[in-house]
C-alpha cells in the first residue's frame, strides 16, 4: 500500500496541472480575502469572514477535488494500464487505500494553499489600507484552522471519496459531472432553503458543505459573536458535518470493500437487440455514383454533420439527466421564491421566465461549458479525428458544425425553458400564459448569453488542451472576472464585464419597457465579441496530428489567410463598431462611473458645501406644480411657481438649488425670483449644485415668489435603469424641483474616512439641537405648505397629483389634470402618471365626512383589490377613532411598476409596486395578508409622518415607521386575530434578530435608530406590541392621542423626538411596567425564556393538576452585541398550557390555550402548579413568542403525564 | 501516381520518424513493411492529410498534399490503424454522411450505395445499430467500408486486417484488389503474408527511412541461395549470433531455428531454404544498406 501511495503521491507531483491546481488554490482566496469587505462593525478578517472565504472556496474546489481523486482509479483504465496493474501481487484494498489517501494527500495539500492564500490575502487587506474595507483585528490561527478542518478537510474527504467511488465504479467521466452538480445542486438548494422561515432548519441536513448550515447557525449572532466566536464543532454544525462526514465514510468503505479488479475490468456493453433480421437484397444494379463538391454540397455537409454533432450530446445519458436535474431545480425555485413575506405570488408569466431561467439558465451555461467542452474532445477522446479529418471536408464544415450543435442545444434549452415555464403555471391552474413575453425574454435576454457562454467555452477549449483546465478557466473567466472587476474596481461597466447589459425589469404596467434596445445592443456586442474569439478559434483549430506549439502556429498562420482575415476584419469593425456606439449611449449620452468616482463626488461636494450644513435657506409657503410627462420619450418638464419665506432669523442674500431628480440629464431651465430671471454665479454641473445671488436680501419674515423650470430628459440607453419616467408607470417625485439647501451624501465613515472626511458618530444632530428640531425630518425646505398641481401626461394615460382632482381636460392629444390639497403637507409630493382602471369605494369619517377611496391599476390586477381597499378603511377608521379624523376626502392607492418593491405614503396619496400585492396569492387564510398590512401601514403615515412629522433629529423617524407598523399591527389583530399577529411578529422577530448582524453601524436602540429600517419595522412593532399587551391598548393609544395633539402640524414650532414620543408612552405606563418602556426604547434587551419541565396528573375531580418550571433571563447587551448585564428583576412574561392545535373556520392553525396569563417571573427557574379542566399537551412561557429571544423553540415543552 | 519526395520529419522529443523519405508508387497494391515504431503510420498520416512534415513534398496526380489537403482528401480514402467512432450514431447514419462529405448527393444513389457497401463488409444486419455498441471486428470493418466510399483514387490502409477473422480478412482482401486496379492503394503492415498475397510493389520501411523498394518476388528471389537454416539448441542462439547473420530464430515443433544470411554456404550443418519474403524482410531490417 506504502508503495502505490507513494506512487499516487509522486505521479501527482510530477503533473504539471497539480502545480496549477496548487497555484489557484493560492491565488483564489488570496483574491477573496484582500476583497473581503465589511460594511459594518464586524471585522473584515473576523472568524466569521475567514470561515466565509474559505467554505466559499468548498463550491470552487469541486473541481480540483474531481481532478485529481476522480482519475486516480479512472486513470488505469483510461491508460489501460489496469489489465496489466492488476496482476501485480497488490491487494484489492491496498491499492484502494494507496491510490485514495495518495490522491487525498495531495488534496489536503491543495487545502492547505488555500489557507495560506487566505491568510497572505487578509494580510495584504491590511497593509493596504482602505478605511472602507472595514477594521481588521489581530492574525489568530485559530480562525483558520477550524474552517481548514471542518470545512475544507472534511469536504474534500466528502467530495473525494463521492467521486473517488463513482469514478471507480462507473469508469465514465460524464459521471463526474453528474456528481458535480448533484453536489453543486445540494448547496443551491440548501440556501434557498435557507430564504424561507419554515424551510431554514433543513439546510442543516442538506448542506454537504457545511458553510450553509453554519449561516443558519449562527443567523441571530450578534457582530460581537461573529468577531469572536470560533467554528466549534458542537450542536447542529455538529450534525450536519456527522451527517456528511458518516456519507462520505459509507461511500469509502462500500468503495474499498466492494472494488474488485474483475469487476473493474469486466465491461458492460448493452446489446442492442433490435437488430433486423432482413438481408441485403437488391435487384438494380448499383448506379453510378457521382461525386460533387460544390457549395451546395458543402452546406449539406456541415448540416449532416452538425446533426451528428447535435446527436451526440442529446443522445447521451448525461445530458438527459441533466436537463431532467435542471427542469426540477428550476420548479423548485420558481416555487420557493415565486413568494413574498412566505406568501405565494400568482405564477405570472413576468415571474416564471426571470424565476425559470433563474434555475434553468445556470443549469444550460454548466451544460454549455461542459458540452463545449465536449463538442471540443469529442472527435478527439473517441478517436473518430483519426479518420475523420481526412475525408474531404472542409476546416470550416469540422468547425463550424460543433458551433451549430451547441447552439442547437441552446436553442433546445431556451425551448425547455419556455415548455417548463407553461408546465409550471398549467400546474398551478394559472392559464394566462403570455407567449410573446417569453418568447422574447428567453431569446431576446437569455439565448444571447448561451451563445456567448458557448463561444467563449468553446475557444476556451480550443486554446487549453485540457479539459479540466478548460473548463476551469471557463469558470474563471464567467465568474471570477466579473467579480474582480466589480470588488477591485467597483465597475458596473457591462462593457467590461463578460456578457454585461444594461439592467432592465418586467412589468405588467410597462411591459418589457425601453430596456430591451440597450440590452440588444450590448448582447451584439458581446456575441461578435465572443464571435472574433470563434474564428481565431478557427485558426488554431486542431485537425489530424500535430507535434509542436510551433507546428500549431505554423498552421495558424497558414490558416489566417483570404476569407478568414475578411470575417476577421469585418467582425472586428462590427464589433468596434457597436463598442463604439454602445460607449457612446452608455457614456457620452449618459453616466457612467464606476463606485469610487460617485464617492469622491459626494466627499468632494461635502468638502465645498458641507459649510452650508444647517445654515439658513429660503423655505417654501406655497407651490404650484405644472408638471409635462412625455411618457413615450421618457421626458419630463416642469415648472413650480412657489412662494417662499425666510423663517430665520437672519436675511437671505443667496439661494442654493441642489438638483436631486435620479435622471442624469436633468437641468434647472430657468430661475425667476420676484419677477427677476436669476443666473448662478456658482454651477456645478458635476454635483449638480447651483447658486444663485438675490438681488435684494430675503428678511425675516419676508416672503418673496419664485419661478423655477427644469426638465428631465432621457438619452438613448443608460446603464441606469432610469425608472422615474417609463413609458407606463412613471413615478417620481417632487425631486424633480432643486432642494434648496444641501445634505450630507455619505454616511458610511470607512467610505468618509478615506475620502477625507470626518468619521460621524451619529448621522443626525443630537435631540438638543434646537436648530435641528425646527426641521421637517422629510424636507426642511418647507414646514407645512400648501400645494396644487397641474399634471399632463399622453392621451390615454391617468396622472395623478396629491389632493382633490379640481379638473381634468384634454388638449393637444394630451391629457390635463388639475389637483389641489385641501390641507396644508410637509413638502412631500409624488407625481405619477400610467394607463389605469379605477376600483372605487368611500369611508364615512366618525364626524360624518365622506372619503372617496380610489385603487388605480393596472387591467390586469383586479384580484387583490378588497384587500387594499380593507386595509384602507380599517386604518383610517383607527387612526381616526383613536387619534385625529382624517384631513382629506379622498384616498389614493396608485401603482407603479415592479422596479421596486415599496410602497410609500404622501398626503392622500400612496404609490404602490404592482408586485406589493396586487399579484399575490392570498386565497389561503393562513398566509400573511401583506397588502392589507401594509396598506394599512402606508395609510398610518397620513397621521404618523403627515399630521406629526419627526424632526431631523437621531431616533425621530420611528414616530414615521414604528407608530405606522404599530397601527398596521393593531388592525391586523383586529381583523385577522391571532393568525394575523402570528405571522406578523414571527417576520419581525426573525428580521430583527438576524438584521442585527449586519448592522451598519454598531447597533442603536429604538429612541437612538438612524438608518437601521430592521430596528424601527421590526424591534419597533415587537416593542409597541409588547407595551399595549401588557399596558392595554386603549391607555398607549391615549398617550399617542396626546402626543399627536402635542406635535400636529408643527404648531409648537418645532417637531416631534424620538424622546417626545417615548415620553407620551411612559407617561400612560403604569410605574411597574416603566421598565418595559425603558427597556423597548433605550437598551437592547434579549430574552432566554425557556420551559425546563412539566408534568401533569389527572385529579380525583377529573381535572387536571400540571406542574411545570419555566426559566426566565432578560440580557442587556452592548451596541456591538456583547453582554452587558443579566437583569435580576422580576418580569412580566407570559406563561400557559395548551391544549392540541386548532384548525380554526378559515382553515388555519391556531394554539388552544387552556391556561394563559401574564405573570411576573424571578430571573431564573420558576415553578407553577396549574389546574386545568382539560388535559394540556404543552406547557410554554411567552408561547406566542411576543419577546425577543433568539431561540423561541424551546419556549413551548411538550408535558409529561 | 503518388511521388514522395524529401519527406522529414522529426518529433519534439528527437524522434525521427522520417528520415529523407522517396517514393514514387503507381496504381496497385503497395505494400509498405516494416517494424513497430519505423514510422509508417508517420508516413500514412503524413500522406493522409493528418500532419504535417519538416520538408519535403508529396504529389498525387498532380495534387500537392501540403499545399491541396483538401484537393487530396476528395480522392482519399484512409483507414487508420486506431480509429474511434461516434459512440451514439448507427453505422448506416454515419456511412451515409461520410457519403455525403465524399460527394455523393443524390439521395437515392446514396441509400443504395451505402446499402451496398454495407453489404459488402458484412455489416448490413447491424446497420442500425449505434457504433458504440459494436464490437472490435465490426469497427474494424465499418473502417473499411468508410475508406472505400466514393471509389478513392487513393487508399491507404494502416494494419486492416487486425482484429479481423481469417474469413473477413479474405473478403477485405477481395475488396481491396478489385480497387487496387484502377487506386493506388498503400497497404501498411507488418504481415508479410498479405503483401504477398496482395501487393505488386512494396517497400520496407524502417527507422524514418525507406530501405528497400521493389517487386515482392523479385525482392525475394535477390536472396534466393544465400539464406539457410539450422536447427540449434537454445544456448547456442547467443553464438550463432555472433558468428553469422541471423535473420530470424523461431521455434519449430518445440526446437529453435536460425535462419541466417550468408553469401556462401556456410556448412556446419546450415542448409539452404526455400526463401520467403520474410527472410527478405528481416534481411533488409537488420541490413540498413541496399543490396
Amino acid at each position: 500500500m506504502k508503495e502505490i501511495y507513494l506512487f499516487e503521491l509522486k505521479y501527482r507531483l510530477r503533473r504539471p496541472a497539480t502545480y496549477i491546481y496548487l497555484f489557484l488554490m493560492f491565488l483564489i482566496p488570496l483574491l477573496f480575502a484582500v476583497f473581503e469587505k465589511s460594511n459594518t462593525a464586524q471585522y473584515t478578517n473576523s472568524p466569521n469572514a475567514i470561515m466565509g472565504v474559505l467554505g466559499g472556496m468548498s463550491i470552487l474546489c469541486l473541481f480540483f477535488y474531481a481532478a485529481i481523486m476522480g482519475v486516480a482509479v479512472y486513470r488505469d483504465e483510461e491508460h489501460r494500464t489496469a489489465q496489466t496493474y492488476f496482476t501485480f501481487p497488490i491487494t484489492e484494498k491496498n491499492y484502494i487505500l494507496g491510490r485514495f489517501w495518495g490522491s487525498f494527500t495531495i488534496v489536503t495539500f491543495l487545502n492547505i494553499a488555500a489557507v495560506l492564500g487566505a491568510m497572505f490575502g487578509f494580510a495584504i487587506g491590511i497593509f493596504l489600507d482602505r478605511p472602507d474595507y472595514g477594521t481588521y483585528t489581530s492574525f489568530n490561527i485559530a480562525s483558520y484552522f477550524y474552517p481548514f478542518v471542518y470545512l475544507l478537510t472534511f469536504n474534500a474527504f466528502f467530495i473525494g471519496s463521492l467521486f473517488f467511488g463513482l469514478m471507480t465504479f462507473f469508469k465514465r467521466m460524464p459521471i463526474l459531472y453528474l456528481g458535480g452538480i448533484v453536489i453543486f445542486i445540494l448547496t443551491i438548494v440548501s440556501s434557498r432553503l435557507l430564504a424561507n422561515l419554515d424551510t431554514e432548519w433543513l439546510s442543516i441536513y442538506v448542506d454537504p458543505f457545511g458553510n450553509k448550515a453554519q449561516n443558519f447557525i449562527d443567523k441571530y449572532w450578534s457582530v460581537h459573536e461573529l468577531n469572536t466566536t470560533q467554528l466549534s464543532l458542537t450542536g447542529k454544525f455538529l450534525l450536519n458535518r456527522m451527517i456528511w462526514l458518516g456519507i462520505a465514510i459509507a461511500i469509502f468503505v462500500f468503495t474499498l470493500l466492494r472494488f474488485s479488479y474483475k469487476g473493474f475490468l469486466s465491461s458492460k456493453k448493452k446489446q442492442n437487440t433490435k437488430e433486423g433480421k432482413e438481408v441485403y437484397s437488391t435487384n438494380n444494379p448499383l448506379p453510378k455514383i457521382v461525386q460533387v463538391f460544390n457549395s451546395k454540397a458543402r452546406r449539406e455537409n456541415l448540416w449532416s454533420l452538425s446533426k451528428i454533432e447535435f446527436l451526440s450530446i442529446v443522445k447521451e445519458t448525461v445530458f438527459i439527466i441533466l436537463m431532467v436535474i435542471g427542469i426540477v431545480i428550476a420548479g423548485f425555485i420558481a416555487y420557493q421564491s415565486n413568494q413574498i413575506y412566505g406568501t405565494p405570488s400568482m405564477p405570472l408569466t413576468r415571474y416564471m421566465v426571470a424565476q425559470i431561467a433563474g434555475g434553468i439558465s445556470l443549469f444550460s451555461v454548466i451544460i454549455l461549458i461542459i458540452y463545449a467542452g465536449e463538442a471540443v474532445h469529442r472527435t478527439r477522446q473517441n478517436k473518430t479525428f483519426e479518420f475523420y479529418d481526412a475525408l474531404p471536408v472542409s476546416n470550416n464544415t469540422l468547425y463550424l458544425s460543433k458551433i451549430i450543435s451547441l447552439i442547437g442545444v441552446a436553442v433546445l434549452l431556451t425551448l425547455i425553458s419556455i415548455v417548463v415555464g407553461i408546465i409550471y403555471q398549467t400546474v398551478n391552474g394559472y392559464f394566462n400564459y403570455e407567449l410573446g413575453m417569453y418568447f422574447i425574454f428567453n431569446f431576446a435576454r437569455i439565448f444571447p448569453t448561451y451563445i456567448t457562454t458557448l463561444l467563449l467555452a468553446f475557444f476556451i477549449h480550443v486554446l487549453v488542451n485540457n479539459k479540466f483546465l478548460g473548463h476551469f478557466i471557463v469558470i474563471v473567466i464567467y465568474i471570477g472576472l466579473p467579480l474582480l472587476f466589480t470588488l477591485a474596481f467597483k465597475t458596473s461597466n457591462p462593457l467590461l464585464i463578460f456578457g454585461g447589459t444594461p439592467g432592465g425589469f418586467l412589468s405588467d404596467l410597462n411591459g418589457f419597457g425601453h430596456y430591451l434596445v440597450g440590452e440588444f445592443w450590448l448582447n451584439t456586442y458581446w456575441v461578435l465579441f465572443t464571435c472574433i474569439l470563434a474564428v481565431i478559434g478557427k485558426v488554431f483549430w486542431n485537425r489530424g496530428f500535430f507535434s509542436s506549439g510551433k507546428e500549431r502556429l505554423r498552421v495558424a498562420k497558414q490558416r489566417f489567410s483570404g476569407r478568414t482575415i475578411a470575417y476577421s476584419l469585418v467582425l472586428v469593425f462590427a464589433f468596434a463598431s457597436v463598442g463604439a456606439y454602445s460607449y457612446y449611449n452608455l457614456k457620452v449620452l449618459n453616466k457612467l462611473e464606476d463606485g469610487n468616482y460617485g464617492e469622491k463626488v459626494n466627499a468632494d461636494a461635502e468638502k465645498k458645501y458641507g459649510k452650508y450644513i444647517g445654515k439658513p435657506h429660503i423655505q417654501v409657503l406655497d407651490l404650484k406644480a405644472f408638471i409635462d410627462i412625455f411618457p413615450e420619450e421618457r421626458r419630463v418638464e416642469a415648472k413650480g411657481e412657489f412662494k417662499v419665506v425666510n423663517n430665520f432669523e437672519v436675511a437671505i442674500d443667496t439661494v442654493l438649488m441642489e438638483v436631486k431628480f435620479p435622471i442624469a440629464a436633468t437641468r434647472i431651465t430657468k430661475v425667476i425670483y420676484n419677477n427677476v430671471e436669476l443666473k448662478p454665479f456658482l454651477k456645478d454641473t458635476v454635483y449638480r449644485l447651483f447658486m444663485y445671488k438675490l438681488p435684494k436680501a430675503l428678511q425675516p419674515k419676508e416672503t418673496a415668489s419664485l419661478v423655477i423650470e427644469t426638465k428631465a430628459i432621457t438619452k438613448g440607453f443608460s446603464a441606469d435603469s432610469e425608472t422615474a419616467v417609463l413609458d407606463n408607470g412613471t413615478f417620481f417625485t417632487d425631486a424633480i424641483f432643486p432642494s434648496f439647501h444641501y445634505d450630507r451624501a455619505l454616511s458610511d465613515n470607512g467610505v468618509r474616512i478615506k475620502n477625507g472626511l470626518e468619521k460621524l458618530d451619529y448621522l443626525y444632530p443630537p435631540r438638543t439641537d434646537s436648530i435641528a428640531l425646527k426641521k421637517n425630518l422629510f424636507n426642511e425646505d418647507a414646514n407645512y405648505m400648501t400645494f396644487e398641481a397641474t399634471i399632463s401626461t399622453a392621451k390615454g394615460q391617468t396622472a395623478l397629483a396629491p389632493g382633490l382632482l379640481t379638473k381634468k381636460w384634454e388638449e393637444n392629444e394630451r391629457s390635463y389634470f388639475n389637483y389641489k390639497l385641501e390641507e396644508k403637507s410637509d413638502y412631500f409630493f409624488s407625481f405619477v402618471s400610467a394607463d389605469y382602471e379605477v376600483k372605487k369605494d368611500s369611508w364615512t369619517a366618525p364626524s360624518g365626512k365622506k372619503v372617496d377611496i380610489e385603487i388605480y391599476h393596472s387591467e390586469k390586477h383586479n384580484r387583490n383589490l378588497e384587500y387594499f381597499i380593507k386595509g384602507i378603511k380599517i386604518s383610517l377608521d383607527y387612526n381616526s377613532k383613536n387619534f385625529f379624523e382624517y384631513p382629506y376626502s379622498v384616498i389614493r392607492i396608485i401603482e407603479f411598476p415592479a422596479h421596486s418593491n415599496y410602497a410609500q405614503s404622501f398626503a392622500t396619496t400612496i404609490p404602490y409596486s404592482e408586485d406589493f400585492g396586487f399579484v399575490a396569492d392570498f386565497s389561503k387564510a393562513e398566509d400573511y395578508n401583506y397588502a392589507f398590512r401594509v396598506t394599512s401601514h402606508e395609510v398610518a403615515h397620513q397621521w404618523w409622518g403627515h399630521i406629526v412629522t419627526p424632526s431631523k433629529t437621531s431616533g425621530a423617524n420611528i414616530i414615521s415607521e414604528t407608530l405606522s407598523e404599530y397601527v398596521s399591527l393593531m388592525t391586523m389583530k383586529k381583523e385577522y386575530g391571532e393568525n394575523g399577529i402570528k405571522s406578523f411578529l414571527k417576520n419581525s422577530l426573525d428580521t430583527y434578530l438576524s438584521s442585527r448582524q449586519f448592522s451598519f453601524k454598531p447597533e442603536r436602540s429604538l429612541m437612538n435608530v438612524e438608518i437601521a429600517d430592521y430596528i424601527w419595522y421590526r424591534k419597533g412593532s415587537m416593542i409597541m406590541y409588547d407595551l399595549q399587551d401588557v399596558i392595554g391598548e386603549n391607555k398607549v393609544n391615549a398617550g399617542l392621542r396626546s402626543f399627536l395633539e402635542e406635535f400636529k402640524y408643527n404648531e409648537k414650532g418645532y417637531y416631534a423626538t424620538s424622546e417626545d414620543l417615548y415620553k407620551a408612552i411612559y407617561k400612560v405606563a403604569p410605574d411597574s411596567l416603566k421598565y418595559k418602556v425603558d427597556d423597548g426604547f433605550k437598551e437592547i434587551v434579549l430574552y432566554e425564556n425557556r420551559v425546563i419541565e412539566a408534568k401533569t396528573k389527572e385529579l380525583k375531580s377529573g381535572k387536571w393538576e400540571t406542574t411545570f418550571t419555566v426559566n426566565s433571563k432578560k440580557i442587556y447587551y452592548d451596541d456591538a452585541g456583547k453582554e452587558r448585564e443579566i437583569d435580576t428583576k422580576k418580569n412580566l412574561v407570559d406563561i400557559g398550557l395548551f391544549g392540541e392545535d386548532v384548525v380554526n373556520d378559515e382553515k388555519v392553525t391556531i394554539k388552544d390555550p387552556f391556561y394563559f396569563e401574564l405573570k411576573w417571573l424571578e430571573p431564573g427557574d420558576n415553578k407553577f402548579t396549574i389546574i386545568t379542566d382539560k388535559k394540556p399537551l404543552k406547557a410554554g412561557i411567552d408561547p406566542y413568542n411576543k419577546l425577543i429571544d433568539r431561540n423561541s423553540d424551546d419556549n413551548l415543552k411538550s408535558i409529561e403525564e | 501516381m503518388l511521388s514522395i519526395k524529401n519527406l522529414n520529419k522529426t518529433y519534439p522529443n528527437g524522434t525521427q520518424a522520417l528520415n529523407n523519405v522517396n517514393l514514387e508508387i503507381n496504381n496497385g497494391m503497395f505494400g509498405l513493411l516494416g517494424p513497430n515504431g519505423a514510422g509508417k503510420s508517420t508516413l500514412m498520416r503524413t500522406i493522409a492529410t493528418l500532419q504535417l512534415s519538416d520538408s519535403g513534398s508529396i504529389e498525387f496526380d498532380g495534387i500537392d498534399v501540403f499545399n491541396e489537403p483538401e484537393e487530396l482528401r476528395k480522392v482519399l480514402g484512409y483507414l487508420p490503424q486506431d480509429f474511434g467512432v461516434y459512440p451514439k450514431v448507427s453505422a448506416e447514419m454515419m456511412l451515409n454522411h461520410i457519403a455525403k462529405i465524399k460527394g455523393i448527393h443524390n439521395k437515392s444513389d446514396r441509400t443504395a450505395y451505402v446499402a451496398d457497401l454495407l453489404n459488402k463488409v458484412n455489416l448490413y444486419k447491424f446497420r442500425k445499430r449505434n457504433l458504440g455498441d459494436y464490437s472490435g471486428g465490426m469497427r474494424q470493418r465499418f473502417g473499411i467500408a468508410q475508406a472505400l466510399i466514393g471509389n478513392p483514387k487513393l487508399i491507404i490502409v494502416d494494419e486492416p486486417t487486425a482484429g479481423l477473422d481469417p474469413l473477413e480478412r479474405n473478403r477485405f482482401h477481395n475488396l481491396l484488389s478489385e480497387l487496387g486496379e484502377d487506386a493506388v492503394v498503400i497497404l501498411s503492415t507488418h504481415i508479410v503474408d498479405d503483401v504477398i498475397n496482395l501487393c505488386t510493389n512494396m517497400a520496407v520501411f524502417n527507422e524514418g527511412s525507406v530501405v528497400v523498394q521493389g517487386h515482392p518476388q523479385e525482392l525475394t528471389n535477390s536472396l534466393n541461395e544465400r539464406i539457410f537454416r539450422k536447427r540449434i539448441e537454445k544456448e547456442e542462439l547467443e553464438k550463432y549470433q555472433s558468428d553469422y547473420t541471423v535473420l530470424s530464430a523461431y521455434l519449430r515443433s518445440g526446437q529453435l531455428n536460425v535462419n541466417v544470411y550468408a553469401e556462401s554456404h556456410p556448412e556446419n550443418g546450415f542448409e539452404v531454404v526455400n526463401n520467403t519474403l520474410e527472410d527478405f524482410y528481416f534481411y533488409s531490417i537488420n541490413q540498413p544498406q541496399t543490396v
